[in-house]
């Protein structure tokens, strides 16, 4: 069931709940590339630790009761029938919720995960175990387990370990997870009190912080071994806007791998988060059914993004092509897209929700142009696909914990900015629909065909933005609808929102972004002919 | 600890001992292991034995939750004085608390949810059933060219469930399960589908000859698709997507979605919402149900629910805090992972079965579509629009002609329920959520 990966606001019913979403970080054309340099980056040095040491980080030998000397020894094991690599990653992960509706702080959870994965490899082989026993023996069994992948025996390797680059991403004055709880109730109850002031018609608003701190800690069979401290907060409000007996509902959410800082900037403010998810449920009030049928569409910045994630980031992931599951599959070097379509995965920029300083087997994350000009250039891999494929790895392999091994995901998927005003774009078109805010969407790899829900659109006429369209749901198949982009704005967006894309059953964050696109012909499913 | 009632005893005293006014705590303990094949080789095993709980503690009416997988007694300790001081920062809600008393306990069923065959299947054999379906659903035909794999999974999980009202409850349950995915090519043009059995016991598991040819069936009959015209058309959901239909009510006849006021069906109880011959039923304790227990995730005994009685909604799906919201009766319908709070949900949800052999109603449409597969974007839960990215089969007299792709189906759930005209007697229970085919009279597809 591998080949349909979704993403967005509603993967699943805990989702529903933890991981409503949001958008829009202004990147200006080309600023992308060297937005590395925005923030100062501190170093997670030994210092640095010590000092948070007396909130949630952990020494993470201490807490696992292992040396290096353990970890090479569980290695070994895995690697007793043969396997020609393994991996181990412990990790330990904090989570909290809270929650305020009807004007109650209702939830208040907090949670503590933490575990072994070991990896045995051999070819494009996975022997894969985990557990959460903290002792030596329990982790060595699951190592045991995972040897049995390899099916001979094989004399000890020498490791010698040596640690991956460091870097920050994600530079944040305090885990939030740390933070005072007071301090998380006092945005909430801002965001509350926003959402209710913005219209009489808001009658029900809830407002909820997620965030957490995962830790984890590396070793390979190669001797790579790191460390990282991985944050990542939400912050969402959904209202629901009443107008006699017609209701709409509709949510916001802002964040990334920061602290509670980045909500003091006006733009992330709750009351910011607040007003989005109001006006949209209050706008929505007035609207009408869409058109049904192929239609001229125009994607505003941002959230539009999910598009490219969809249509064409699941089909460039390397380990659907080394396998020929992909509609992508065989076709480097060749046009997929128009001209006006430059495709990139980074996992680079501080502080989005898909950057990571090194990826889940010890690769560091680098800018992948996956489609240059309209030709296809390459895909995303992890280290089993770069191997098969005699690629140099990416920095994608990513996995949602250590109950899973790695694959290979999208970190911050976006496209280049082009030359149009988002003005001149819409401004083009005599009819058609503008998507402004998604609420997820979902491919099928191998034949290509999307879907998305577009929560906020409005009808487009003689150049105009008018009338807000009800429920709108895009249908289409990836090549194709790339193939029909016929302008490309000058307004590069990375979306604000809390996107997660699940794959395999692993579900990761990540972030998308895109400038104003018009596309000429996208299936709109509404119920107008 | 390993003992899942001291275990529990701790923590609920301990919780005492911290001035919790009352407290629960779910404790959920597995084992599971896949096999994943690929072309005939191994692609992936795996294997796991993970742990966790989740506390919860009320005081003064205000509440807080707390879960972890490190059951060492100090961590614990420290835990649970966490979770009460927690608490304090919640704000008071009248509501909220431990069930009551009188609403306690368990069915006296003498249902079976666990299979300790399951665990003497040596991992060889589970990969042999893998492999061998893949084969034999490669060799159905030469237009199958490429396998996404065959993969087997079980797990084997232990829950208990205990309250400072002096509930405890254990259960053990079991499951396995094997999937097939297949692609198939014609003139350039890949399509993919997959199959799959799923049981709480080895033995009624469906054959892999039998999975195998239906994952080939499904792949092959999406070669040559097209895309059909936009237009308005009568519509034949097969089970498959008869059961998406399902699950969009399951996110709307909930007690939480329903006090929210975020579902299509607030204020419509003991009115006639759908056509006479519709039936929705919600069994917690079906013989060999994928959903079946004895208990809820609050203590309640399971039970039987009729939620929609002849086409008239008769209750919303309740845990005792929506149930209390709503001033109803709670329906034993409460659901907990350990890292959140109990919320209804369903059990083994379906639509009762009609009379019409599935070809009769496949036969009474001149010209249709045989809605075979959904997307899962697309619904308003508040207001029941309906948009779903579609695939199936056209339907010309009475007849399956050509696959269709590319398009959507768009109407609204409470349209559509009423215009339900035909129900098939083709139920099957293969899923926790299931529904036999049914027709509904015309639902507006956008297309080319």
């Amino acid at each position: 069931m591998s080949r349909f990966v979704v993403s967005g606001r509603f993967s699943d019913k805990e989702v529903i709940e933890e991981e409503n979403v949001k958008r829009r970080e202004f990147i200006k054309a080309g600023s992308i590339i060297t937005a590395g340099v925005l923030t100062m980056p501190w170093w997670m040095d030994a210092a640095r630790a010590e000092k948070l040491a007396e909130g949630s980080i952990q020494n993470m030998e201490e807490l696992f009761s292992v040396t290096k000397a353990d970890m090479k020894k569980l290695i070994a094991t895995a690697m007793s029938h043969g396997a020609e690599f393994a991996d181990l990653f412990f990790e330990y992960r904090i989570s909290a919720a809270l929650r305020m509706e009807e004007d109650i702080i209702k939830d208040v959870s907090r949670g503590i995960v933490m575990g072994l994965g070991v990896r045995a490899v051999q070819g494009d082989q996975v022997g894969y175990a985990y557990t959460d026993e903290l002792n030596f023996d329990k982790m060595n069994a699951a190592a045991l387990a995972a040897s049995y992948i390899a099916g001979t025996t094989a004399g000890i390797k020498v490791i010698n370990v040596s640690s991956a680059p460091k870097k920050d991403l994600y530079s944040l004055k305090e885990l939030s997870v740390d933070a005072d709880l007071n301090t998380k109730l006092g945005l909430i109850q801002r965001s509350n009190v926003a959402a209710k002031k913005y219209s009489p018609k808001i009658t029900k608003a809830y407002i909820g912080i997620n965030d957490e701190m995962k830790q984890i800690m590396y070793m390979n069979s190669d001797g790579r071994y790191f460390t990282d401290i991985q944050p990542m907060i939400i912050m969402r409000a959904s209202t629901v806007a009443e107008d006699g007996t017609n209701r709409q509902s509709a949510g916001a959410a802002y964040g990334g791998r920061v602290g509670l800082e980045y909500f003091s900037i006006a733009e992330n403010s709750p009351e910011a988060i607040a007003e989005e998810a109001a006006q949209i449920a209050v706008t929505n009030l007035q609207a009408k059914p869409a058109p049904a049928g192929p239609q001229v569409v125009v994607l505003g910045p941002g959230e539009s993004g999910v598009l490219l994630h969809e249509a064409v980031g699941h089909g460039l992931e390397a380990d659907f092509n080394r396998k020929s599951l992909s509609n992508y599959s065989n076709q480097i070097g060749q046009k997929v897209a128009s001209e006006f379509c430059t495709i990139v995965d980074a996992g680079i920029y501080p502080n989005l929700r898909g950057s990571i300083n090194v990826d889940d087997e010890g690769n560091v994350p680098t800018e992948s142009v996956l489609i240059e000009n309209g030709i296809l250039n390459g895909y995303m891999h992890d280290s089993i696909s770069a191997k098969v494929m005699k690629c140099a790895p990416t920095g994608n392999g990513r996995r949602q914990a250590y109950s899973y091994p790695p694959i290979p995901r999208m970190t911050n998927t976006y496209m280049r900015a082009g030359k149009y005003t988002p003005d001149e774009i819409i401004g083009s078109v005599q009819r058609g629909v503008y998507a402004k805010r998604f609420g997820g969407g979902q491919v099928d790899i191998t034949k290509g065909d999307f879907t998305f829900g577009v929560y906020e659109a409005y009808l487009i006429e003689n150049g105009k933005i008018t009338t807000p369209l009800k429920d709108v749901t895009l249908i289409g198949n990836g090549p194709d609808v790339m193939r029909k982009v016929q302008m490309v704005g000058n307004d590069p967006t990375i979306s604000k929102g809390g996107w997660m894309c699940g794959k395999d059953g692993q579900s990761v964050p990540v972030s998308v972004g895109i400038p104003t696109v018009k596309v000429s012909e996208i299936t709109v499913g509404g119920t107008q002919s | 600890m390993d003992n899942l009632k001291k275990i529990s005893d701790f923590i609920i005293r301990e919780a005492q001992k911290n001035g919790a006014d009352e407290s629960d705590v779910l404790i959920v303990n597995s084992t599971k292991a896949s096999v994943k094949v690929r072309l005939g080789n191994i692609e992936e095993l795996k294997q796991a034995n993970p742990k966790s709980l989740g506390i919860r503690i009320f005081k003064n009416k205000k509440k807080a939750l707390t879960y972890t997988s490190d059951f060492r007694e100090e961590s614990l300790k420290k835990l649970i004085r966490q979770t009460v001081e927690m608490a304090q920062i919640t704000g008071e809600d009248k509501l909220c608390g431990l069930p009551e008393s009188k609403y306690l306990g368990k069915a006296t069923s003498p249902l079976t949810l666990f299979d300790p065959k399951i665990e003497t299947i040596p991992t060889s054999e589970k990969i042999r059933l893998a492999t061998e379906m893949e084969k034999i659903g490669m060799k159905q035909s030469p237009l199958i060219t490429n396998s996404d794999g065959a993969s087997w999974s079980d797990s084997r999980s232990k829950i208990a469930l205990a309250n400072s009202l002096g509930f405890y409850g254990e259960q053990e349950y079991s499951n396995c399960a094997l999937v097939l995915s297949l692609v198939a090519e014609k003139d350039g043009v890949k399509q993919t589908d997959y199959w799959y059995t799923n049981h709480l016991f080895f033995d009624k598991l469906d054959s892999i000859e039998s999975v195998a040819k239906t994952a080939a069936e499904r792949t092959l009959r999406k070669l040559g698709a097209r895309k059909p015209k936009t237009q308005t058309v009568p519509v034949v959901f097969d089970p498959n997507a008869g059961q998406d239909f399902l699950s969009i009510l399951e996110s709307t006849v909930v007690g939480t979605a329903i006090y929210r006021r975020n579902s299509f069906l607030i204020d419509k109880l003991n009115q006639e919402i759908a056509v006479k011959d519709f039936t929705l039923i919600d069994d917690g304790l079906l013989p060999d149900g994928l959903g079946s227990r004895l208990f809820d995730d609050e203590g309640l005994p399971s039970r039987k629910n009729v939620v929609i009685e002849n086409g008239v909604l008769k209750k919303y799906l309740c845990d005792c805090y929506s149930a209390k919201k709503l001033g109803v009766e709670p329906t034993g319908s409460a659901s907990r992972g350990v890292g959140s709070a109990p919320a209804p949900s369903t059990s083994n949800f379906y639509l009762q079965n009609g009379s019409i052999p599935p070809e009769e109603i496949i036969a009474s449409v001149k010209e249709g579509l045989y809605l075979t597969s959904v997307h899962w974007v697309g619904v308003n839960y508040i207001t029941g629009d309906y948009s779903r990215g579609a695939e199936g089969i056209w339907i010309e007299n009475g007849k399956l002609t050509y696959p269709v792709q590319e398009f959507t189906v768009a109407g609204n759930m409470l349209d559509m329920m009423k215009n339900i005209t035909m129900i098939g007697n083709d139920l099957k229970f293969r899923d926790s959520v299931n529904a036999p085919t049914f027709k509904i009279k015309e639902l507006v597809i956008s297309g080319s």
